[in-house]
């Protein structure tokens, strides 16, 4: 019992503040590019003034002047779209999900804010969620709402960021058994695919690409030493390496997957885009 | 009298094109300036302030008062008058509308306000408009005395409160754009509108007409 207690990482021990909060800091923040706007002033001074200047009849230079201003409208309300609109609030959940002898799952939840407002963080599970310790002495606020079965919702100020954390246990539906040399049996009963996979087999990590539900045969070629494994996606090498010094990856056989997910929601007239990111590390089984 | 479709001549584009130019300065200083979230306290020189709308407000004040000079240089009178300020300030709110919808995406789901900025800033720049013919015409020999005249009180009515009591601003709805909600930016918008109609000659000028 007291090897198997050692085996496991306690959830509390681990901690992913700082790689979830660096994260949060290199967000890119959702508007309208600079160029656009340029273009779209240039645009605007160029055509009416051609117009202007060209056209000699009254009637007609009326018309045409309606027609660019037309044609600019239409340009600049396409340009515009869903992705070029600033989003009040960014939030982003970095998930790690861990099978060792138990299984549990640990969340943070970092919010920022470019104005004023109210969100709701739609939290995994049932697990209540707690408030990190503030970063800075400038961070102040505490308040937040719970309500079970719906999550939290917290007001936010401009250029606030905030930091919740939550864990508990939780049983990962993957099984890894590497059956030889070369050759390793994955069975995922995740409703979802692993975008991306490791498998870390004695301290040589083997790209494995993307892990599909349902069990598979994946086969390892041109592995590479752990420290110079990395998962390709955008801001997981950080949680990586932490996790690779937490679990000792070098031993034994692991699978570690990642998956990514961008979502814009709405909480009232707020918007709020959600970076939601999650690791999977998942102890193997070794029958030679 | 003159042509009614002549609504854009060498005076009125000058006009035109300072209003599409200075929006667009405006337009370029309001994009938020930060890449990442990280560079969001560092660069902040005109963030979380309205410069579209402040500026946007501003020059169709201004349009307004030149639309009212060039009015009273030509001598227009009558429903005709009315007819050119409307459809004047009208060509000039629609030239700057590429920028009001590129400027939308800083400010999402928020287009009900955006519609209301739309209709405040055509009232203000009418009445403005109305005020400036009626300053104009008597003192259209000694123009630099209405000019004067008139400007002063452009800066007294939209700067001077900002000073003193900001809510009596034309430009002050706008602070709070980010946030307020439609009803409360019309209800501002409306309660500013009154205050206009009851402090400027706009309601003589409808009886002297009468």
């Amino acid at each position: 019992m007291q090897s198997a207690a050692g085996s496991v990482q306690a959830a509390r021990l681990i901690d992913l503040t700082y790689a979830s909060a660096d994260l949060l800091e290199r967000t890119p923040l959702q508007r309208p590019a600079y160029l656009a706007g340029v273009l779209l002033v240039l645009s605007c001074l160029a055509g009416y003034s051609l117009v202007v200047l060209r056209v000699k009849s009254k009637k007609r230079m009326l018309v045409l002047l309606l027609a660019t201003g037309g044609i600019l409208c239409l340009s600049s309300a396409f340009y515009t779209n869903q992705t070029k609109v600033v989003s009040l609030i960014y939030e982003l959940k970095t998930s790690l999900h861990a099978q060792t002898s138990f299984g549990y799952q640990i969340d943070y939840y970092g919010l920022f804010a470019t104005t004023d407002g109210a969100a709701k963080v739609k939290v995994r599970g049932q697990m209540p969620i707690i408030q990190e310790l503030p970063r800075s002495l400038q961070q102040h606020s505490f308040d937040i709402d719970w309500a079970e079965g719906e999550g939290a919702s917290l007001v936010l100020k401009r250029g606030e960021r905030r930091y919740r954390r939550g864990f508990g246990a939780y049983q990962l539906p993957l099984a890894v058994v590497f059956t030889g040399d070369e050759e390793v049996r994955i069975e995922n009963n995740l409703d979802e695919p692993l975008e991306e996979a490791l498998l870390i087999v004695k301290g040589q990590a083997f790209s494995i690409g993307e892990v599909r539900p349902g069990e598979a045969l994946y086969y390892l070629n041109n592995g590479v030493p752990l420290a110079d494994a990395e998962i390709r996606k955008e801001g997981f090498t950080s949680l990586f390496r932490e996790c690779a010094e937490r679990f000792c990856l070098a031993d034994a056989v692991w699978l570690v997957g990642a998956t990514e997910e961008e979502v814009r929601e709405r909480y009232g007239t707020v918007r709020i885009k959600v970076r939601d990111i999650a690791l999977y590390v998942v102890s193997g089984e070794e029958h030679e | 009298m003159n042509n009614r479709y002549n609504l854009v001549d060498s005076d009125s584009w000058q006009l035109f094109f300072s209003l599409v130019l200075f929006c667009g300065i405006a337009l370029m200083l309001s994009i938020p300036p930060a890449r990442q979230v990280r560079f969001f306290d560092q660069i902040s020189i005109f963030s979380g302030i309205p410069v579209y709308f402040y500026t946007y407000i501003l020059f169709m004040g201004i349009i307004g008062l030149s639309i009212g000079t060039i009015s009273a240089r030509r001598g227009e009178r009558g429903w005709i008058l009315l007819l050119l300020f409307g459809e004047r300030l009208l060509l000039a709110q629609f030239l700057t509308l590429p920028y009001l919808l590129f400027e939308r995406a800083a400010y999402p789901g928020k287009e009900g306000a955006f519609v209301l900025i739309f209709l405040y800033a055509y009232i203000l720049s009418f009445l403005c408009a109305l005020t400036s013919r009626l300053i104009e015409e008597p003192t259209r020999r000694i123009s630099a005395h209405g000019f004067l005249l008139k400007y002063s009180l452009f800066i007294v009515y939209y700067l001077a409160p900002l000073l003193i009591l900001p809510p009596l601003s034309p430009l002050a709805p706008w602070a709070g754009t980010g946030r307020c909600s439609e009803y409360r930016s019309c209800r501002a918008m409306v309660t500013r509108v009154a205050r206009l109609e009851q402090g400027s000659p706009v309601v003589g000028y409808d009886h002297h007409r009468g």
